[in-house]
């Protein structure tokens, strides 16, 4: 039987001396890396979406006011629905999060790099069953709470659709795009930041489900961090 | 036999006709059951869904102990006011013990067995029922916590981890402002299963999440099989069944064992993760006629006892009086007239009294009795006239005042044939061969007169040393005829049926009159012409009328008998004489053999 050898010790020296050159360079790239700031205009009309219905059957038996308090409209949530985005050269490699959170995708609008692994992570406390009729491999399988379910994004631009075998009302649109930079957080007043942005000229662009609804060039310029100064007006389809 | 033989027919027509009923009776019981047991599952199958609906609401009832618990309101707007930051475990352990506290209160009924209490911004504040709560965790993007949020109350099914529970939620109020909601959840297991299978009697409820059983309840007495049963067609019915997906319940579906099942998805978001319920009945056993009577109920029975009793009575009586009148009654005749001829009150016996095998009995024995009679006096066979009465049997006609002349059948269809009396032939010429003589009727010819009959009646035993010179005091009792203006006819039934009614075979004219030459035709009709001009003085003697009776048609009778007997004994040659019998004038007919 073979014993498995052990890595030899100029093998480690060299690896060594490999980080010990390329942190200097990482460092310098990073000090260059400016934010990105702006905001997206919302429109009203999207700040009253009803219940999705997910099945023939009826979702519930009542539904009823509670009889003291004028019910309420849960205010729209950019940052569940908007994926902002840079695409530009030298782009393929992204940090984006992609996550379950509450009950839904956060955001439901992916915007994946092409062919790029992608990785969704399970925070609700109960497993989800995520799978995408239009991707192959991407069969149903549970993913329990605190897990991640990754699958490889097809290598075709395009939109797919993930949905969620346990929960209706789970749905994600996938969007895959080449050159994809950053992702930028987008915060519930509709404001979004890429917090280290290098120098570079990009297209900036907004997706709102399948669709993309604003597109912006943006020049990142080294050493300035860059406000976008006018909100980014959407254009949305009438959904 | 005739009558027996007829209700024979009648019962196995009535008995085939029975069964056939019974089985057509079942079959149609079987489709209505079968119908009736649909509409108590379908009805069943309804109600469930009914008291599901009655439940949800009661369920939001059961949660308002929660949302209007001080320590789980104070904490949920303590909550709510941390909403994009860290709860504090202090809080949530306050929370949580509130919660336990209150539902620990709740009867036991109502007991949650998953509770949750979010802050108006979704995140889940305290949990019971949940092993281990990832930080942060929310719910605002489920359909239940977000209309709750929004201030609905309502109810829904989640599937949870393995299980699935029902869930209602409504929300929790501080002074007029929202500051989170209360989700309370009853997993939906055999105890849930119960208390809706309870509200169907004798169907079996169980719950289903895809393929699986994940709850169910038998009635008592076992009699709606397994949850494996129950689960077999699910997988093709969730893949297929076009009423699943558009939201209705399915048809009932045939499962293993005998049992009928209706498939649902729930009330609820679960359905989209195919969790659904089955009502299970038990389907109608077949049904047949036997196990229909196994199975009627005893006072039923009883009350149909004397009904069935009574047509069985009366068809036995049937079946015993038609015996009695067509076996016993002439059997007891025959026995008795066995016992005449044993005690030598008579020689021989009348096979004209007899019903056709009887008849043919007393032939034979008084046939045995003339060779036995001649053996013993060492005279060669004997031979005498033909009793016509003997030979054909009694005849009858429609008015017995009129003479009856009875050679053959034939004759009944012949309208033109001349009015004759009946004569009987008698040992009128001994010495004349005659082999025929003992011959049964029924050997005679086995063509059956299928003409018109007359009503046969016992005539006296003609004995066979009978005078001749006195025909009517010993022969047969001649047969009045209804009009002078009618040819008697001839009649060969038995008395009770046409069953042993003989008739004689009959050669063809032409055959019998090619083999005779013109000399003898010339001398039978110099017979003919004999014999009626001596019939009719005779009939004049005795004050008959003789109107309309022609040598012709009396010629033409006279040749068809004559045909008759001569192919009936291979008598060459038949000769007639007429003679008076009881007043009236009558024919009689001896076969000659050269």
């Amino acid at each position: 039987m073979a014993t498995p050898q052990k890595p030899q010790r100029h093998q480690c020296y060299a690896l060594l001396t490999l980080g010990v050159m390329l942190a200097p360079l990482l460092a310098i790239h990073s000090a260059f890396a400016v934010p990105v700031q702006g905001r997206l205009q919302i429109p009203n009309a999207l700040h009253q979406q009803g219940e999705r219905e997910t099945s023939r059957r009826p979702q519930h038996h009542w539904r009823l006011p509670n009889g003291f308090v004028r019910g309420r409209t849960i205010r729209f949530q950019p940052e569940r629905h908007f994926a902002v985005v840079l695409i530009g050269d030298g782009g393929g490699e992204s940090d984006c999060r992609y996550r379950i959170q509450g009950g839904n995708f956060l955001p439901t609008t992916l915007v994946v790099q092409a062919g790029s692994e992608v990785r969704i992570e399970n925070t609700d406390p109960f497993p989800h069953e995520l799978f995408a009729d239009t991707i192959d491999g991407f069969s149903a399988l549970s993913t329990a709470p605190g897990n991640a379910r990754s699958f490889s994004a097809p290598n075709e631009a395009g939109h797919h659709e993930i949905r969620d075998r346990l929960y209706g009302h789970v749905i994600a649109n996938l969007n895959i795009v080449e050159n994809l930079v950053a992702c930028a957080e987008v915060r519930p007043d509709g404001s979004f930041q890429f917090d280290s942005v290098p120098a570079g000229n990009y297209e900036l662009k907004v997706a709102y489900g399948g669709t993309f609804v604003a597109s912006r060039k943006i020049e990142v310029v080294t050493g300035q961090d860059l406000q976008i100064s006018n909100p980014i007006a959407l254009e949305l389809e009438r959904r | 036999m005739l009558l027996t033989r007829a209700w024979s027919l009648v019962l196995s027509f009535l008995t085939a006709a029975g069964i056939a009923a019974a089985y057509l009776a079942c079959g149609d019981l079987q489709t209505r059951s079968n119908h009736h047991e649909d509409v108590l599952l379908s009805s069943h199958q309804w109600q469930i869904e009914m008291w599901l609906n009655k439940q949800a609401m009661l369920q939001i009832g059961w949660t308002t102990a929660f949302a209007t618990d001080d320590e789980t309101i104070t904490g949920l707007r303590r909550a709510s006011q941390h909403q994009s930051k860290q709860i504090g475990n202090d809080l949530m352990r306050s929370v949580k013990s509130a919660l336990r506290r209150v539902n620990n209160n709740l009867e036991p009924s109502q007991k949650a067995d998953l509770v949750l209490a979010v802050n108006a911004a979704g995140t889940i504040v305290a949990a019971l029922g949940v092993d281990e709560l990832p930080s942060n965790a929310a719910l605002d993007e489920m359909p239940l916590v977000r209309k709750a949020l929004e201030g609905y109350l309502r109810d829904d099914v989640w599937v949870f981890g393995e299980d699935v529970y029902r869930v209602a939620a409504r929300p929790v109020l501080d002074r007029g402002q929202y500051v989170g909601a209360v989700v309370h959840g009853l997993e939906i297991d055999d105890n849930f299963a119960r208390n809706l299978g309870e509200k169907a009697p004798g169907s079996a409820v169980g719950f289903f999440f895809r393929n699986r059983m994940v709850a169910g309840y038998l009635p008592p007495g076992n009699t709606t099989g397994t949850r494996e049963l129950w689960s077999q067609p699910l997988e093709q019915l969730l893949l297929e069944n076009e009423s699943l997906k558009q939201g209705r319940p399915t048809v009932p579906v045939d499962l293993a064992g005998g049992l009928r099942a209706m498939y649902q998805l729930v009330t609820g978001s679960a359905s989209f993760a195919q969790v659904g319920y089955v009502v299970v009945r038990r389907a109608v056993e077949p049904i047949d006629p036997w196990s229909l009577l196994l199975n009627a109920d005893q006072h039923e029975v009883m009350s149909l006892l004397p009904m069935v009793i009574g047509i069985v009575g009366v068809g036995f009586a049937a079946t015993l009086l038609f015996m009695f009148i067509e076996r016993d009654r002439p059997l007891s005749v025959f026995i008795r007239s066995t016992k005449q001829l044993a005690s030598k009150e008579r020689d021989r016996l009348a096979p004209a009294d007899f019903n056709a095998p009887l008849r043919t009995i007393a032939i034979q024995i008084n046939d045995a009795l003339d060779q036995a009679g001649y053996h013993a006096s060492g005279d060669p066979k004997p031979s005498r006239p033909a009793d016509i009465n003997e030979i054909l049997g009694p005849t009858l006609d429609e008015e017995p005042a009129q003479p009856y002349f009875g050679f053959a059948s034939q004759v009944v269809q012949e309208e033109e044939v001349p009015k004759a009396p009946l004569a009987a032939l008698e040992d009128s010429k001994p010495g004349i061969a005659f082999e025929g003589l003992g011959v049964p009727a029924q050997a005679l010819g086995e063509q059956k007169d299928t003409h018109e009959r007359a009503q046969p009646q016992p005539q006296p035993l003609v004995p066979a040393t009978a005078d001749p010179k006195d025909p009517p005091s010993n022969a047969s009792a001649a047969h009045p005829h209804p009009s002078e203006d009618q040819f008697p006819r001839a009649d060969f039934t038995d008395g009770d049926d046409d069953e042993g009614a003989t008739m004689i075979a009959q050669i063809p004219k032409e055959l019998i009159e090619a083999s005779m030459d013109e000399e003898e035709l010339d001398q039978e009709q110099a017979h003919f012409r004999e014999i009626f001009e001596e019939f009719v003085a005779t009939k004049r003697q005795c004050g008959e009328n003789t109107q309309g009776l022609t040598f012709e048609r009396f010629s033409k009778t006279l040749e068809k008998n004559r045909d008759q007997i001569k192919s009936r004994h291979k008598a060459s040659e038949v000769r007639f004489t007429v003679y008076i019998k009881e007043g009236r004038t009558a024919l009689k007919a001896t076969p000659v053999k050269h």
